[in-house]
């Protein structure tokens, strides 16, 4: 009955707009109170949920992508990007999706990788001919590198989720190859696409230009090798290796690049702050929802359904695929790390695969989530900037989701994609 | 229920509506003043955390002396940023929220909805401030570790957050209700970093 309440009103406060965060709160609270449970421990539940120290990792995490977006460093990634790959056919489809790696490797937000990119590159684009619905497409599904590639905050989310058993320094690992499996298949995509389209190619600048831009960009990416260096060798904590690469972004852009004003700073702390904050409660409402999950032992329950359903793991990993991919289309990815783990990870497991790999799995679902409709974050923000109607750049985009899928079928079923490289940790 | 401004407001200051009478303008002012200084608390926050993080690695390794107050510190200041900034959330009308069912439903029940939902944000923040009062109290005999400062200190923010959530969902109803303009308190320039 409890749990029935916990969920129903979660859902209802959701349809009507309350933000998830306090949707999380208020439905915990409500039955902390049918409970009988003091109140008090509602709110200790929440406080101690924000109080942990590796979360700390996530304000550094933001910091430093605003300070990239408004320092400088990501003109200049797109710069050598598309020294690299430019001419190729489409290259700007190609660009967009290697500066999706570089950038979403440092800042570690699929959001911000869209902004900042796209803001740069979807009007270039545009100029040179590229249809504004491809170059949106492109834009927004490459995106999701900045959620695979290391460093990435919602990798922590999950690890605090999980019940902090989960090494940090594994997830990271593990995110390198499904991400550039993924980006990979988007760039063929976009290449297939731009073929078709007939979209120009342009010539190859020269060794010297590319040699030129790699120099120029080569401080900002030593911010991501700073941190998951520092986290991969064990001379930084995660919490650390965020505050030093901060430090060391707040250097290279104000002294070194010159590149980051006054108002620069304040704006990316006055964000940084923010988003923080948005991510945090939802972190500290998540470890009370999830507290009265784990007391009506909801993962055990859907573990039972699951079983009733089928026992063959390729079918359950099917229904956790098509669960999260419905989830996150209609709800935002920090909030479902936190409601989902708790629930799906024990299930997972039941049947066998690594948390390391569900892990995986879990953030590509979510990622695709965030390109596709009614709540897609990345999506909407791609087509206000290239001033694309929704509907024009969904009918054009099942090419990049069928690349993500791809991607995430072989995430899903190849532990090796995901567990390769962390396995050389141990 | 008057939709139609009682006062024109001619003033030059993008942040008040115009038609506002000169209590709203106060309200509006007040919660404007509200949300930046919590924006510039949090902010300093978040620098003094970097810096102290910066310093625990530099006191390891080159002054062989771990300073052990900046972890305890950084604890503290975390709920600082995520409480008032949770405030100024809600002032700014930024918390992640889904709206899409909501929108599609007809004008008049969407708009009962968006007044539901902020007497709910008004109950869940007047929870906030009385238990988060109750948690201060209940911390204030015993300190932080390594800090010389009470506990219930870190409860503070929740207290200050629930405020802030009651004061401006409490603003916005009865703004709705009366038909007057709500207060214009944008973020900083959007999008940027988000929680994806």
């Amino acid at each position: 009955m409890e749990l029935a309440v916990l969920l129903g009103l979660f859902g209802l406060c959701v349809v009507i707009g309350v933000p998830v965060a306090f949707a999380l709160g208020i439905s915990a609270l409500v039955v902390f109170w049918l409970e009988g449970l003091p109140l008090l421990i509602g709110f200790q539940r929440i406080l101690s949920g924000v109080s942990v120290f590796s979360l700390l990792a996530i304000p550094f995490f933001i910091f430093a992508g605003e300070l990239m977006l408004h320092g400088g460093i990501a003109a200049r990634l797109v710069s050598l990007a598309s020294a690299a790959v430019g001419h190729v056919r489409g290259g700007l489809g190609a660009v967009n999706v290697l500066s999706s790696m570089l950038f979403g490797g440092i800042s570690g937000s699929a959001v911000a990788d869209v902004s900042a990119l796209g803001s740069l590159l979807i009007p270039v684009m545009k100029k040179r001919g590229y249809d504004g619905d491809y170059a949106v497409n492109v834009t927004v599904t490459s995106s999701i590198a900045g959620i695979m590639i290391p460093p990435s905050h919602n990798m922590i989310l999950y690890a605090v989720a999980a019940g902090g058993g989960i090494s940090i320094s594994k997830l990271f690992l593990a995110g390198v190859v499904p991400g550039v499996l993924m980006c990979g298949c988007l760039a063929l995509a976009a290449y297939l696409v731009a073929v078709r389209r007939g979209y120009p190619r342009d010539a190859f600048p020269g060794f010297a230009v590319l040699l030129a831009a790699f120099v120029a960009a080569v401080p900002g990416l030593v911010t991501a090798v700073i941190i998951v260096g520092g986290v991969l060798s064990g001379v930084f904590t995660v919490t650390e290796s965020g505050a030093v690469g901060v430090l060391y972004a707040l250097l290279i852009t104000a002294v070194v690049y010159r590149s980051l004003s006054w108002d620069g700073f304040t704006l990316a702390v006055a964000k940084a702050v923010r988003t923080t904050a948005l991510v945090m409660t939802l972190v500290g409402c998540a470890t009370a929802f999830a507290y009265l999950l784990a007391l009506y032992r909801v993962p055990e329950q859907l573990t039972a359904l699951l079983l009733a359903v089928s026992d063959d793991p390729i079918v359950v990993l099917i229904v956790l695929n098509l669960m999260l991919l419905v989830l996150g289309m209609i709800m935002d990815m920090a909030a479902l790390i936190l409601i989902c783990t708790p629930i799906f990870l024990p299930v997972a497991q039941a049947f066998g695969m690594d948390p390391v790999q569900f892990g995986m799995m879990l953030m590509m679902n979510l990622g695709l989530g965030l390109c596709t409709p009614p709540v897609g974050a990345c999506l909407f923000v791609g087509c206000a900037i290239g001033k694309v109607p929704l509907e024009q750049a969904i009918r054009s985009i099942w090419p990049f989701y069928l690349a993500i899928a791809a991607a995430l079928v072989l995430t899903t079923y190849v532990p090796a994609v995901s567990l390769t490289l962390p396995g050389l940790l141990d | 229920m008057s939709t139609e401004p009682r006062a024109a407001y001619d003033g030059g200051d993008p942040r008040i509506e115009p038609g506002s009478t000169a209590g709203e303008r106060f309200v509006d002012r007040a919660l404007d003043l509200m949300r930046r200084a919590a924006a510039i608390v949090g902010g300093v926050a978040l620098l003094v955390i970097v810096f102290a993080m910066g310093w625990q690695v530099f006191g390891r390794y080159v002054l062989n002396a771990t300073p052990t107050w900046a972890e305890q510190l950084s604890l503290v200041l975390i709920v600082v940023i995520t409480f008032l900034l949770a405030g100024v959330g809600v002032a700014e009308n930024t918390h992640l929220s889904v709206t899409a069912i909501r929108d599609r439903l007809p004008k008049p029940l969407a708009n009962a909805l968006v007044v539901v939902r902020d007497l709910l944000m008004i109950g869940f923040g007047a929870a906030m401030a009385v238990q988060g009062y109750r948690l201060v109290q209940f911390g204030w005999s015993t300190n932080v570790p390594l800090l010389d400062i009470p506990d219930g200190v870190r409860s503070i923010p929740i207290v200050l957050c629930g405020g802030m959530m009651v004061l401006c969902a409490a603003v916005f109803v009865w703004r709705r209700l009366r038909g007057r303009p709500l207060p214009k308190l944008d973020p900083p320039e959007t999008p940027g970093a988000d929680a994806g």
